[in-house]
Formats: structure tokens, sequence, C-alpha cells
């Protein structure tokens, strides 16, 4: 019988974002039960930016070298998620562009999530979301994160998810469907 | 050094240049998480265990907590029913935002209802809806409702 092992996150350090002082806790509290050894809060993305700027200016501040992810909500205020997404991927201070960004929302339409791509996200979360939905998020970063593309016009992890597939097609599937043309719109 | 190793290439590409470039990390997550390559590594059931009961516990609270938010929007419908339409902007703004936030917590702890009738409120009072005296005047109390 093969040994399945166990994730161990005691060394990981999570940054919670969340105007929603109920959600902000409960969000903390399960994190932390999943075993993340530090999870840090901020209210709103002004607030999460001071916070990575003061890491990134004293990487050893509190003991706490980097943040290994951010879980944020999108809808807040002064600075909401969306915003504070593009300043974690673009701006100068920022102490890691590469860092994995769950964005947690309610809204699900695809004009929005195409926004959130666009600014880099890396998981997205819709609301109303369940324990498994947020350990399938985490396992989703850990386990298959996707290449960073830098152009002109983005910075992020690379959209397309199923690059990987072109030129391995499954057994038997020749012929079947149409075939999925990649969307040439970043190395055109 | 070349043209693509000049560091303003991405900001300032020459005229008809495109420079995309891919970075590929090692994961650097999953070495910390404990998971070696091509080993089946998983969350252990008891630890999501743990984490369902912290989520349970709060939904037996969470009818507490949309209590005083649903108090606290009866009060911004009373306020915004006093006041003339071009000082209700930010109070529409609070009771939209509050709508939204109770879109997405009615599902995750049960309250499929709260869900529905969040979704309604947010685009009644969304920025896209008719503000007009007439619909202030359909969510004020009946005691502070002006008379046409």
């Amino acid at each position: 019988m093969s040994a399945v092992a166990s994730y161990d996150f005691e060394r990981f350090a999570i940054l919670v974002v969340e105007d929603n002082g109920f959600m902000r806790h409960l969000m903390t509290s399960v994190l932390k039960n999943l075993g993340f050894g530090r999870v840090d809060a901020a209210s709103h993305g002004g607030e999460a930016i001071d916070f990575l700027r003061a890491i990134g200016k004293s990487p050893s501040r509190g003991g706490l070298m980097s943040i290994d992810m951010i879980v944020s909500n999108w809808q807040m205020e002064p600075i909401d998620g969306l915003e504070l997404l593009r300043w974690v991927r673009r701006a100068k201070d920022s102490p890691d562009r590469c860092v994995p960004f769950v964005m947690v929302t309610a809204f699900a339409d695809m004009p929005r999530l195409r926004q959130a791509r666009d600014a880099g996200v890396t998981e997205f979360m819709v609301k109303p979301y369940s324990i498994a939905t947020l350990c399938n998020r985490v396992l989703a970063v850990i386990e298959r994160p996707r290449q960073f593309v830098s152009s002109p016009k983005f910075f992020g992890p690379d959209r397309r998810r199923r690059a990987r597939s072109r030129g391995h097609r499954a057994p038997g599937s020749e012929g079947q469907g149409r075939r999925r043309r990649l969307r040439p719109e970043l190395t055109r | 050094m070349s043209d693509s190793d000049n560091p303003d290439w991405d900001e300032h590409p020459p005229e008809g240049h495109k420079r995309v470039r891919f970075y590929r990390f090692r994961n650097r997550l999953r070495d910390k998480a404990g998971g070696a390559a091509n080993q089946s590594v998983i969350i252990l059931p008891e630890v999501i265990a743990r984490a369902e009961a912290t989520f349970q516990r709060a939904g037996k609270d969470y009818p507490k907590y949309v209590q005083g938010t649903v108090e606290h929007l009866v009060k911004l419908c009373a306020d915004a029913a006093g006041l003339s339409p071009d000082q209700r902007d930010g109070h529409f703004r609070q009771i939209n935002q509050a709508a939204h936030e109770f879109k997405g917590q009615g599902g995750t702890f049960g309250y499929p209802l709260i869900t529905t009738f969040a979704d309604s409120l947010y685009k009644f009072t969304g920025v896209d809806a008719p503000h007009t005296d007439a619909t202030s005047n359909s969510c004020a109390p009946t005691s502070t409702r002006s008379k046409p």
C-alpha cells in the first residue's frame, strides 16, 4: 500500500483582506484550523498595501519574511480587492509580484471574472463558498502553479490554463469535436 | 548587451515589437508544505473537519449578525427617506454594499432566502436602478413616508 502524506501548512503565512469583521474573523479562524501557521488580516486593500509595503521594507518584521498567499475580498472601500491585486502585480514596492492571489467575491459574472484574470488573479472563489471550495482553491495554488507571463499589457499567472495541453491530445481523441485553438492575445 | 536584455524593453519596446516573457518558478509552496514530487499529498480529513466545525459555529452566530445589519439597513432607509434626492447617494451606496455582502453570506451559512432577498435589494439599489422619490418612499417605514 502506498503511503499518503499530509500537507503541513505550519510554515505558511497568509494575508486575509476582508472588510466585513464577521467574515474576516471566520476566514482567519478557518485558515488557522486548516493548519496555516500565520494568518494576518487587513480590513481593506489600503491596509493590506501598507502591511505588504512594511514587509518589503523590513522583511524580518515581526518574524515574517514573506507572505505566501493573499486571500482577498473584491468589494471593499476605500481600496478594493482588484486595486490591491493590481498593486501587488505592478507596483515597484510590492514585496512579491508573483504571490498567489485568491479573489473572493459574490460577483460571479464573466466580465468581472475576466477583469480579475486580466489583473493577474491566481484563483477565483465565488460566494457562497464552503470549506471544500476553499481547500480546493488552496490546493490549486500549491499543486497547479502556472507560469508567469510578462508582457507590456499584462503581468500575472498565464491566463491560458490549458496551454500545456498543446500537442498532447488524449489517445483516441483525434477528430473528436472542434480543435481548441490557443488564443494568441499574449504572444502575437 | 542585446536589445532583448535591455530592461527598458518591457516598458518601451521598439515599434512593431511586443515583448513577452515567461517565468517558470520552482514550486516553492509545495516544498514548504512538505509535498514531495510524485507523492500523493492530501489535507487530512480531521483537519478539514476541524475547519468545518469552525464554519458551523460561525453559522450559528450568523442570525445575530444579520439582525444587527438589518436594523442598520432599516435606519439607513429611514434616514434616506428624509433627505433630498441629491443627498441620498451615500445611503444608497451603503445599502447596496450591505446587500452585496448578504448576497454571498446567505448561501455560505445555509440561508438561501437571504441571498435571494439580498440579490433583489442589490439590483434595486444599484447604480443602474432608478433612484426616485417613489423608490425611496417604498422602502421607508410607514411612519416616515413623505406625503405625495
